[in-house]
């Protein structure tokens, strides 16, 4: 029963810094609109896949959509409750989800501003008509059901471009709705307004948490996404890999002089 | 990037930036003008409900107020200040008064997934909770320490109430709320319930059962000794 000044001198980032977030997005702006991006040539057997922007982004939204999932789970999300009971543990925990927050929204809107100044980039990333034939068609090849490769693969696999449209629509959907909940700590906003934006957030996570684990399962665990998934640490694929398994990418950069011609 | 279109004169790395700086500014304009609103990190109560279980004769009369000037209606069942009786107990623990105590970290209002337990500024910090927002998921009720918890769910709304000092109640015709009337304290024929501004102490379980006895109740004969009671 005993219960005293516990939580009073606690900081909670949410309450004293909650413009951080949108200044996050703000300054990533801020600083695509420096970047500047080239494609570079194939170099020692190898080719960059993921320039170092790229990367940074990447595993920016990774490491804060992790911290965003451990912590919303510990403070309790649709109707499942709340994992920390006392005001220091709830305090931890929305601090770590202030910081994931801050984290996700720094790569998020990264990516978005490199988009924005680089459409062919979601050209890349967008699925295209019959995606999804040739996603089921290449699981089926590297299950050994069938013989052939199907159409080449550019640089980016049908599976990959087909989840990029409902992960990209969550993590802006979970974002919005964040930045709703947060602006909720400064002013008075609607209660049917609230409603919509805790349920909508709420729901978006545990489906994005379940998107999650296949991405994680497609994108570094099977072995055959081990060369792609150093991609994303080193930025670098060999060339024989390309060469094997994205025929269609290696062909453009052939035609864009980044690599070699066979025949030459 | 040679393939960067213009839109009205302006390029798109001119249009991300001149974007970014007008909404660093707005940001740090609004950050001037609303800072933090301590919702989880609260403010104190300005007042507090403090009780004499020694005093009390277990009429409910409290409670029928209660849930009159809040409801509208007479009913036990809608109070939040709860009377227990115990027939088997003695005097004086054969009553026990449970009122809110507007903690100071109000784990009720800390544990409320959609903000809707939560400190009402404009009601002299009270921990009050939005109907409209209460999604009824009692996660408040499991967070409150006390026993009897000191908010209740109501079965017919499937919302969770408690005492707001008399701060929502469109049944009372005087202003309620921290510094205003609170019809427990008001209708109480003993005078067993009443109304500080200052914070009982948050360390003592017994700090909200107070004495309130005075001369003329030793004159009836009864005891005005002090009687340490968890609240």
């Amino acid at each position: 029963m005993q219960q005293g000044s516990a939580g009073h001198h606690l900081y909670f980032f949410f309450d004293h810094l909650w413009f951080v977030p949108f200044l996050a997005v703000f300054f990533a702006f801020i600083a695509s609109s420096f970047i500047y991006r080239k494609e570079l040539p194939c170099k020692n057997g190898m080719i960059q896949r993921h320039d170092i922007y790229a990367r940074i982004g990447h595993w920016l939204n990774a490491f804060g959509i992790l911290l965003l999932l451990y912590s919303g789970y510990q403070l309790g999300f649709l109707f499942a409750e709340r994992k920390v009971y006392f005001t220091s543990g709830a305090q931890q925990m929305f601090n770590l989800h202030f910081i994931g927050a801050v984290t996700f929204l720094l790569g998020a809107s990264l990516w978005l501003g490199n988009m924005f100044l680089d459409p062919k980039r979601l050209e890349e990333h967008a699925p295209y008509k019959g995606s999804l034939k040739d996603a089921i068609w290449h699981y089926l090849h590297l299950a050994g059901l069938v013989k052939s490769e199907g159409a080449p693969t550019g640089k980016y696999e049908a599976s990959e471009r087909l989840a990029f449209v409902p992960l990209t629509l969550l993590a802006i959907i979970i974002a919005l709705t964040g930045l709703v909940k947060v602006l909720a700590h400064a002013v008075n906003l609607p209660g049917w307004l609230m409603h919509a934006v805790h349920l909508i957030h709420d729901l978006s996570s545990v489906v994005l948490a379940f998107l999650l684990v296949f991405h994680i399962l497609l994108a570094a665990v099977v072995p055959w996404a081990w060369p792609m998934f150093i991609s994303m640490i080193t930025g670098n694929v060999p060339v024989e890999e390309v060469k094997k398994n994205h025929k269609k990418w290696y062909k453009e950069l052939q035609d864009k002089g980044l690599c070699p011609r066979e025949d030459a | 990037m040679s393939d960067e279109k213009k839109y009205g004169g302006m390029d798109r790395r001119t249009f991300l930036r001149t974007l970014a700086a007008a909404g660093v500014t707005a940001t740090a304009g609004a950050a001037f003008m609303l800072p933090g609103t301590n919702l989880m990190v609260m403010p104190n109560s300005k007042g507090y409900l403090v009780v004499d279980m020694a005093k009390c004769m277990g009429c409910v009369s409290c409670m029928m107020t209660c849930s009159t000037v809040h409801h509208g209606r007479s009913s036990l069942s809608l109070s939040r200040i709860q009377i227990q009786q115990n027939s088997f107990q003695n005097f004086p623990a054969d009553i026990h008064m449970a009122v809110c105590h507007q903690c100071e970290d109000a784990p009720c209002v800390n544990a409320c997934p959609v903000e809707a337990d939560h400190v009402d500024v404009l009601f002299g910090n009270v921990r009050t909770i939005d109907p409209d927002k209460c999604i009824g998921c009692t996660q408040c009720i499991d967070a409150c320490p006390w026993l009897p918890k000191r908010l209740q769910f109501d079965p017919e709304s499937k919302k969770v109430q408690k005492c707001d000092l008399c701060a929502n109640t469109p049944y009372l015709k005087e202003k309620g709320g921290p510094g205003g009337v609170q019809s427990c304290v008001k209708v109480c024929p003993t005078g067993a319930i009443a109304y500080v501004d200052k914070m009982p102490d948050q360390d003592d379980t017994t700090s909200y059962n107070v004495n309130l006895r005075g001369e003329g109740w030793s004159l009836l004969g009864m005891t005005t000794e002090d009687m340490k009671r968890e609240g």
